[in-house]
């Protein structure tokens, strides 16, 4: 037994490193235990490491040049084509070749990053002006596409030529160190990928193509990439720590030994992938681009990354991210703070009612004066010079005391708005339990009077304002009997509230249809409405130019000069007391409510609907910001901006916030007691099917606004478009995700919410919902299915061709013999499709044997036919000269014949059978 | 299909399925055309690698000629793709072992065959032992380039190299012939031949080829066999007792003696034990051809771990004299005299 071990091919290093000198223990150790050991595998000829960095080079350039140029062009900037080239070629050489051994590997980054610092710093000022021309070009398509303003971006130099193809080789080279380490270095598909398919997905998002070259670059490196990665032949041998061609795997059943690299077939993987991707999306790629670029359609879940880009778009980074917290998007009368409004949908309220014919609107917070960014609950005289507000004009006692009661008389229908029989001139009890909604707020029905078991001064007790004795007094004194029902005793302790529940109350109301039952209220004084004229009309005057200038744009003022022109309180009369002035009177009144329906309408027809608007700059006005750039928003930006264009136009508005609880959550609430007695006024309210329980969540936190008709007070009205959202906002989360895979919606581009609702309707009565999601794909899927089926019944034919042309070509040359064996070869599979052979691989001899017993339609052949036949085939086959012409002729004949005898024999052998 | 290509066919159409649910998402040409290429190249690899396969040969190329300890030699595995679509994983199951040892876990060998060309992969193996070096190839499978489908080609190798033994110095040699006196060594056959011809007999299997009587059986058509005069001489014996701790110097000395013995012009026998049945095969050397055929066959027995061939050989032989043994590595001169 030798006492060392020497190894094959070995190179004798001056010095093995750790991973060698494991090597030749471990071929130490096998030597000694089987005798023989397997040294180191060479391949001949071995790859060329030149070509292998060369071929990455490429690979890299394709990807690059195939992303920055696809993505530059398009946007339709120009820039020198040649020299991007030329420059993204060396920079993808010099970096692949970083790889070529360890030397360049370690000290090449160095000199590379060093070279891009100073590139950039040299051209700083070319590399951002076109960069800021590229942006500005984005801007303006998305600007375009999402109906949003355009952010102005500043070019130093204005030469977009030049300054777009410095920023190109500055990307370039970015990309390059990026893509050197996912392809050269792990040729790994998904980061290339993500690293080329990201950028791009600036064009893709707002339905551009870039030019099919391009797509074709990056095809083809994908392939190139995906192929060799996929095989795992793509290391280069230097990243051996053994330093052998050959990589070498011990398991305890198998050693596997792996080639780490070839470089020609790189090479040639390379080629084919390049074409590939050619034919490929020559064929598909221009069909498949123009078909989806028209659709625009979306989903939920685009329409969520719409959002955020519109976010971006309006009021840059900050915009995306919540300033403060709120309930459904409401928080006191703070406005423009919430970037997204993501209800819990838990229980905030539960309240007991007999449920009707109505929409019960809580109200809990009355915005009164108007800052920047927030309704204030008091009045502040914003006018008055300097920054501190004068101390309010009117007491709140007072002001509370006034909106309290509102006894309805009987119907007054709006002007535009259907007339309905009024029946709802009833008393109703409702009870209130506040579970998780802001204790700091009461939580009313209009028209109501409040009752507690709790002391009325307490500071839990409701409602809080104070003046509870002075209103149930006066309650008492107008409705005896109806304040009956306020039985504390019974029905609120009967309801014992739960633990957790902050406050429980009762209050008796007047259900009312919104904007379908007011009436002149008889106990407004003359002294409350100046006071209204004076606190209701408050506004900011930096924002009063541009929400006059909103109002002309709107066409408001037609119908709503006359409140602007209005004289001071002395001039304004409480009620005429000339019947013709009455009218007049009655008549104007009746148009407040016409102005705020028709702004309803411009907001519907111009702004969109959405519980994602993004967040205020906090430099902007929110109203002014909403109406002339953002034109998007939740319930909180509608009543604001109407609030305040209601102030603009002379008419006194309230900004309110509070819940509201629809037919549908009345229809979804629980029974609860089956007799609506103590509940409602008897006689006079539809029958209803006894007291449920409905639960309301943050999800029915709205804002609405109060408009103030003189002579009938304050008329609640709902300035908040319908929304195109058919199902409650979702968060991002991975299950909404899938939640929205497959519902379409219309694209939202901010100014056809009227179209998203017309058509959302119609595709609520499709029943192909699915189908139509997803149609887009199955056309490009028909369309390869079909192709792939055309390809694969092609063969027999292109097989047919391919050996007439061989026949014809040997024909020419002279080389009967290999022509004949063409057509012989065609009738044996002929006669082994017919079932005239039992072996697989029937010899000349067989064929002859088969053709003198059987022949192929059962009749045996001629012999001497049959024989000249078997010694023609056997000279093609194995003699040294050719057959003659005549020979080849006479046996190409007797082939063909005996060809088309076996297709007979088949057809009749079929009909016996 | 081979059992790991299941993972990247899952991997695969995972991925397929996340792009399917992007394009649903976004809508995106570039996603719609990745899927319709990712559904492709499945097809497309399977289909060029079969038929890349059609025109690929290998070739497996074993040194000639006797190896000798220490030994290195290259297995060469020569690839030749004639298609124009290269094939990157070519699998290749092989073994190799001394007979002597306990066989090495299988060996797969991954190989490129580039298109349009040959290729030669030279295995280098360093032989440790003498012995029978057995080197085969189980299968050879090409997979496609995204590993979903992997084909078997029909081929299989197996060859056996001898590997003869290191040749060390004998000390001062005292050998004696052997005589074996008992009642059947009349008419035994065993004997030095001679010169002169006994007869002419009709072939029969085993006889050697040298011994056939080319003129008469030209003559007759039937093949005649020369038998000679057997003399009745004494020759020298070797018994080689192998164990597995003396093995390698075993064979080293009794190699090394033979050769020695050639060279001197010496005839002998040598005594070759199968441990199984216990029994013992004689062979006659005359010429190195001779002394290799024994080797080889030597190689070819099992190895005790404690010799029992010259226990074995006593009670088969128990009038043997003048024997000469190789035990424990080394070389055991008779020990009895001289009898003539």
């Amino acid at each position: 037994m030798p006492s060392t071990i020497r190894l094959q091919n070995e190179k004798k290093p001056k010095r093995l490193n750790f991973a060698q000198r494991r090597e030749a223990a471990k071929r130490n150790e096998e030597l000694i235990s089987y005798g023989a050991t397997l040294g180191e595998i060479k391949s001949d000829p071995g790859p060329k490491r030149f070509l292998l960095c060369f071929i990455r080079a490429a690979l890299i350039f394709l990807a690059s040049y195939g992303m920055l140029g696809g993505l530059v062009s398009a946007f339709g900037l120009s820039y020198s084509i040649p020299v991007v080239m030329i420059a993204l070629f060396i920079l993808a050489f010099i970096t692949a070749f970083l790889y070529y051994n360890k030397l360049t590997f370690y000290l090449g980054y160095f000199l590379i990053f060093g070279a891009f610092i100073f590139f950039s710093l040299s051209f700083y000022w070319e590399i951002n002006s076109g960069y800021m021309a590229f942006l500005s070009e984005v801007f303006l398509k998305y600007s375009s596409f999402f109906h949003v303003a355009t952010p102005d971006l500043t070019e130093v130099i204005q030469n977009r030529y030049l300054t777009v193809t410095m920023a190109m080789i500055f990307m370039g080279w970015f990309f390059s160190i990026l893509l050197n380490i996912t392809i050269s270095g792990y040729m790994d598909l998904f980061t290339t990928f993500l690293i080329t398919i990201l950028p791009l997905q600036i064009a893709f998002y707002v339905d551009i193509v870039p030019p099919l070259r391009y797509i074709m670059m990056l095809f083809a490196s994908y392939i190139a990439v995906a192929v060799l990665g996929h095989s795992g032949r793509f290391t280069l041998p230097y990243k051996s720590s053994s330093g052998e061609d050959f990589m070498r795997h011990r398991a305890k059943k198998k050693t596997v030994h792996t080639y780490y690299s070839t470089s020609k077939g790189m090479l040639q993987v390379s080629v084919w992938s390049i074409l590939l991707s050619i034919v490929f999306l020559l064929i598909c790629g221009g069909l498949f681009a123009s078909d989806i670029s028209t659709q625009n359609t979306s989903n939920r879940v685009k329409d969520s990354t719409d959002d955020l880009i519109k976010k971006y778009l309006d009021g840059g980074f900050a915009s995306l991210f919540d300033r403060y917290q709120g309930t459904g998007g409401l928080a006191r009368g703070r406005l423009g703070g919430i970037s997204n409004v993501s209800p819990d949908f838990q229980t905030d309220l539960y309240v007991r009612l007999v449920p009707g014919n109505f929409e019960a609107y809580l109200k809990a917070f009355t915005g009164v004066t108007y800052s920047s960014s927030s309704f204030l609950p008091d009045y502040f005289d914003t006018s008055a010079k300097g920054d501190e507000y004068t101390e309010s004009k009117i007491g709140e006692k007072e002001l509370a005391l006034m909106d309290t009661y509102f006894p309805v008389i009987s119907a007054y229908d709006t002007a535009d708005m259907e007339t309905l029989d009024d029946n709802n001139n009833y008393v109703s009890k409702m009870w209130i339990s506040n579970v998780d909604a802001d204790d700091a707020q009461d939580y009313r029905p209009y028209f109501a009077i409040e009752s507690s078991t709790k002391d009325d001064e307490s500071e839990t007790g409701a409602p809080r304002s104070g003046v509870v004795k002075e209103i149930r007094n006066k309650a008492h004194e107008l409705y005896p009997d109806d304040m009956k029902m306020l039985d504390d005793d019974k029905t609120i302790m009967s309801y014992a509230p739960e633990e957790g529940v902050s406050r429980s109350y009762e209050s008796l109301f007047m259900p009312f249809t919104m904007l379908k039952s007011f009436n002149p209220n008889p106990y407004i004084t003359k002294e409350y409405q100046d006071k209204v004229y004076d606190i209701y009309l408050q506004m900011p005057d930096d924002i009063r130019d541009e929400l006059e200038e909103f109002c002309d744009e709107a066409g408001l003022y037609d119908t709503a000069s006359y409140y602007r022109d209005l004289g001071s309180n002395e001039e304004r009369p409480l009620m005429p007391s000339d019947q013709k002035e009455l009218d007049r009177y009655f008549e104007l009144q009746q148009q407040r409510l016409a102005v705020a329906g028709k702004l309803k309408r411009y907001f519907a027809a111009n702004f969109q609907y959405t519980m994602a608007p993004g967040a205020t700059p906090r430099s902007r006005d929110v109203v002014t910001y909403f109406l002339n750039t953002q034109k998007r928003g939740y319930c909180a930006h509608f009543a604001s901006s109407s609030t305040m264009l209601m102030r603009t136009m002379g008419i006194p508005a309230r900004y309110i916030e509070g819940y509201v609880m629809t037919m549908t959550d009345m229809m979804e609430g629980t029974p609860v007691e089956k007799s609506t007695d103590g509940w409602q006024t008897p006689g006079t309210a539809p029958e209803g099917n006894g007291v449920i329980e409905v639960e309301l969540t943050d999800g029915s936190a709205h804002a609405w606004i109060e408009i103030y008709l003189d002579g009938y007070g304050w008329i609640p009205f709902e300035m908040t478009p319908p929304s195109d959202e058919a199902a409650p906002p979702v968060n991002l989360d991975f299950l909404s995700l899938f939640s929205g895979l497959f519902t379409t919606t219309n694209r939202n581009n901010g100014n056809n919410a009227a179209a998203d609702i017309a058509g959302q309707i119609s595709r609520d009565k499709s029943s192909f919902a699915f189908l139509g999601s997803i149609s887009f794909l199955l056309r490009p899927l028909g369309i390869l299915l079909a192709a792939l089926i055309i390809f694969i019944l092609s063969f027999p034919f292109i097989r047919f061709v391919r050996e007439e042309y061989s026949i014809s070509v040997y024909a020419k040359k002279g080389e009967f013999s290999r022509a004949l064996l063409i057509y012989y070869r065609r009738f044996i599979k002929k006669m082994l499709k017919s079932g005239l052979f039992d072996m697989p691989y029937p010899t000349i001899r067989d064929g002859y044997d088969t053709l003198i017993t059987v022949g192929v339609d059962g009749t045996p052949l001629n012999e001497s036919e049959a024989v000249a036949l078997r010694r023609g085939v056997e000279k093609a086959a194995y003699g040294y000269e050719q057959i003659s012409e005549t020979d080849y002729t006479t046996l190409k004949k007797l082939l063909i014949k005996l060809s088309g005898n076996i297709k007979k024999a088949g057809k009749r052998h079929g009909k016996k059978q | 299909m081979r059992g790991r290509n299941l993972l990247y066919i899952i991997g695969y159409f995972a991925g397929v399925f996340v792009l399917l649910l992007g394009a649903v998402f976004y809508r995106q040409p570039l996603i719609t055309v990745l899927i319709l290429l990712m559904l492709l190249l499945p097809v497309i690899s399977i289909t060029l690698t079969r038929a890349a396969m059609k025109k690929l040969s290998i070739e497996v190329i074993m040194p000639e000629g006797e190896l000798y300890m220490p030994c290195d030699m290259n297995v060469t595995v020569r690839l030749n793709n004639s298609s124009v679509f290269p094939l990157l994983n070519c699998g290749m199951d092989f073994r190799f072992r001394n007979l002597y040892f306990h066989e090495p876990p299988l060996q797969e060998l991954i190989l490129p065959a580039e298109a349009k060309s040959h290729h030669d992969f030279k295995l280098p193996f360093s032989l440790g032992a003498a012995g029978m070096f057995e080197f085969s190839v189980d299968a050879v499978y090409v997979t496609d380039y995204l590993h979903f489908y992997s084909s078997r080609l029909p081929f299989t190798f197996h060859r056996e190299l001898p590997v003869l033994p290191q040749k060390c110095e004998l000390p001062p040699l005292n050998l004696t012939k052997a005589l074996i006196e008992s009642d059947e060594s009349e008419n035994s056959e065993e004997g030095e031949l001679t010169r002169d011809i006994k007869q002419l007999r009709e072939y029969r299997p085993g006889d050697r080829i040298k011994d056939i009587h080319w003129k008469m059986t030209a003559k007759t058509d039937d093949v005649s066999v020369k038998e000679y005069e057997r003399s009745k001489d004494l020759y020298y014996l070797i018994l080689p007792e192998l164990d597995i701790n003396y093995l390698q110097q075993g064979l080293s000395v009794f190699y090394s003696l033979g050769l020695k013995l050639i060279k001197e012009r010496e005839s002998f026998r040598v005594a070759i034990y199968h441990p199984g049945d216990k029994s013992f095969d004689m062979y006659r050397i005359s010429d190195e051809e001779d002394l290799l055929q024994a080797v080889y066959r030597l190689y070819l027995e099992p190895v005790e771990k404690i010799s029992t061939a010259m226990e074995s050989f006593d009670n088969q032989y128990p009038e043997m004299q003048g024997l000469i043994r190789i035990n424990n590595g080394a070389l055991m001169m008779p020990d009895a005299p001289e009898i003539y």
